[in-house]
């Protein structure tokens, strides 16, 4: 056991997927436990002026911006190696990668981090979203589509003045959303909801961490990154049909922590339950939503928490540009839903 | 017309019957390593070329090469070469083995410009010879951003990473790295002008003045070349790794193997 634990921290790619495992691990659980979603609360501040779903998001983004910023201002990780944080982004690409997928997130229901966990407490509605993601994602990436998605990132590549706030609006920001946050009642009395979310927000640097400290090598550099959802589901895909021609990576590990994360919290809770789709009408949102998350998560560079939280927690403005146009399509169609 | 059809119905099955057997050794219609096989029929097991079957970045790709074929007695392998069929320039890298403490096992990271065949070939001392092949699938990359490299720079920066606890007769991986564009010579600056050729032609390992293994660096090695060797040793000996580059500059790093 003990010879097996040295071995493992001098093999640091063992070290990062292990850790990674238990980061998705602990992320599984928590959004399941919390039924940690930004669609929700984006859909019950709409239609009944609730916030407190999307109060536990800002909870989250919060803990995510403090606990980046400090690993950065510690020296421990530097995020402008991420690719959130680019001085030429192609700002429209993002903002309408980012429309696209608001608009299928709600269109599917779910984003894809939480198709994850409603897979693993049985939803299969969620298998067709995921796999509709996957295959639009992997389109986009490297398939078919990759064209149009290079042809567009050329076309309105912007040169920014600056590629990220400076870090002392950390504070600021920080101070701003939990004031916000605690501003309600309901929610600060609810031990679990301010346990979740600060957890949930944490897991962003850990992630930094485990890719940017851990995985730290000059000879084989693993890739900085933290949570998202998008690259790592199709990655899966690609994962689960050529394993024996290709590595394990971050983001299928991540995957897999989140499902049996997820798993286990479900089926301890008592809340596994089988569902599936109930019209016509449900599937073709799952599959077109999907397909929308899939093409606008690549060109957005990542998905409501690929960029929504994590993004956002280097500060970088391509990632704000995104997060605005994620929050942009999603009330969209909420308000098209609610007017039909 | 019936008759045309039916011959034509033959030739397309007979072609589709025999165009994978065609496409399957490549290494045998492929003019540079039929240049350096020279005739000699070489033996299609013992060498091993692990490659990821889909990268998303072709400028470096992993590759490891190991040689686990038989050997007359006394015969010894002198060399490994790898070659690109999709590159421009057939050559990636190529390594000589010059001492038994050296294992036949190497790994790099390499160029590859688009889907195709890479083909390693390895020879012994007396002429036996060894082929393999392995297809690699290059796609556009993911989310990828270079910040453009000095295309001029020199070697910088050399790295030698060895094991934190050596003993004798064990394997030991010695990894080896070291900062240089590796500019091919044929990539075109933003004004469209071909940028000059700036390559590391050759990296050295001596051990105790001697030297043991040299590789021989190409177009098709990737930019900061890194190569990974296997050593048994059987005492504690000093060692120094050289590069040299093609205005013939030459960086040392000196290391001592301290086995317990």
């Amino acid at each position: 056991m003990y010879d097996w634990y040295l071995d493992l921290l001098d093999n640091h790619q063992l070290l990062v997927l292990w850790s990674t495992a238990l980061l998705g691990l602990s992320f599984g659980a928590l959004a399941q436990w919390s039924r940690f979603c930004l669609l929700r609360g984006l859909v019950e501040a709409c239609q009944q002026q609730s916030y407190q779903k999307l109060r536990l998001f800002v909870l989250a983004l919060a803990f995510a911006l403090l606990g980046s910023q400090f690993l950065v201002w510690q020296g421990i990780v530097d995020l402008q190696a991420s690719i959130y944080v680019q001085s030429t982004p192609p700002l429209l690409a993002l903002l309408l990668g980012g429309v696209l997928f608001g608009y299928g997130m709600a269109l599917a229901n779910a984003c894809g981090a939480r198709s994850l966990v409603l897979l693993a407490s049985g939803n299969l509605r969620s298998v067709v979203t995921l796999f509709a993601l996957a295959l639009a994602a992997g389109m986009t990436l490297s398939g078919l589509l990759a064209p149009v998605r290079i042809y567009l990132e050329d076309l309105t590549r912007v040169e920014l003045p600056f590629a990220q706030l400076p870090a002392w609006m950390t504070l600021p920001l920080v101070a701003v959303a939990l004031a916000w946050v605690l501003k309600s009642d309901q929610f600060r009395r609810s031990p679990k909801q301010l346990l979740a979310g600060a957890l949930i927000g944490l897991l962003v640097p850990a992630g930094w961490w485990i890719t940017g400290y851990l995985g730290a090598d000059d000879f084989e550099p693993v890739r900085l990154a933290s949570m998202t959802f998008v690259a790592p589901v199709t990655e899966t895909q690609q994962y689960l049909q050529l394993s024996t021609g290709t590595r394990l990576s971050f983001g299928v590990v991540l995957v897999a922590g989140v499902l049996a994360g997820a798993l286990l919290r479900a089926l301890l809770g008592r809340e596994f339950a089988w569902q599936g789709f109930e019209s016509i009408s449900q599937l073709q949102g799952s599959l077109v939503g999907g397909l929308l998350m899939g093409f606008g998560g690549v060109l957005a560079l990542g998905c409501s928490l690929g960029q929504g939280l994590t993004g956002v927690s280097t500060l970088a403005l391509a990632s704000m540009v995104a997060l605005v146009g994620i929050l942009f399509g999603a009330w969209l169609k909420i308000r098209l839903a609610a007017r039909a | 017309m019936f008759n045309y059809l039916l011959r034509f119905f033959w030739v397309t099955s007979i072609t589709l019957i025999l165009s994978p057997l065609v496409l399957a050794s490549s290494w045998q219609s492929f003019e540079p390593v039929k240049k350096f096989l020279d005739g000699s029929q070489p033996a299609t097991s013992g060498l091993k070329l692990d490659l990821p079957l889909v990268s998303e970045d072709g400028s470096s790709v992993a590759l490891e090469v190991s040689f686990e074929g038989q050997l007359k007695s006394g015969d010894q392998l002198e060399s490994i070469h790898v070659f690109s069929t999709g590159n421009p320039n057939p050559e990636i890298i190529e390594f000589h083995f010059m001492d038994p403490r050296v294992l036949p096992k190497v790994a790099t990271r390499v160029r590859l410009n688009e889907t195709q065949t890479v083909i390693a070939v390895a020879k012994s001392r007396e002429g036996a010879t060894w082929v393999t092949e392995r297809e690699v699938r290059v796609t556009v990359s993911g989310c990828l951003m270079r910040s453009d490299e000095d295309a001029e720079a020199g070697m910088q920066n050399p790295r030698i990473a060895l094991p934190r606890r050596m003993s004798a007769g064990q394997a030991l991986d010695v990894r080896t790295l070291i900062n240089h564009p590796m500019e091919t010579g044929l990539r075109e600056d933003a004004q469209g002008k071909l940028i000059d050729q700036n390559l590391i032609e050759a990296f050295r390992l001596q051990l105790g003045g001697e030297t043991v293994f040299r590789a021989g660096l190409h177009t098709g090695t990737a930019a900061n070349p890194y190569i990974r060797v296997q050593l048994k040793l059987d005492t504690s000996t000093p060692a120094v790794f050289s590069w040299k580059d093609q205005q013939g500059q030459e960086v040392q790093e000196e290391r001592e193997f301290q086995l317990r």
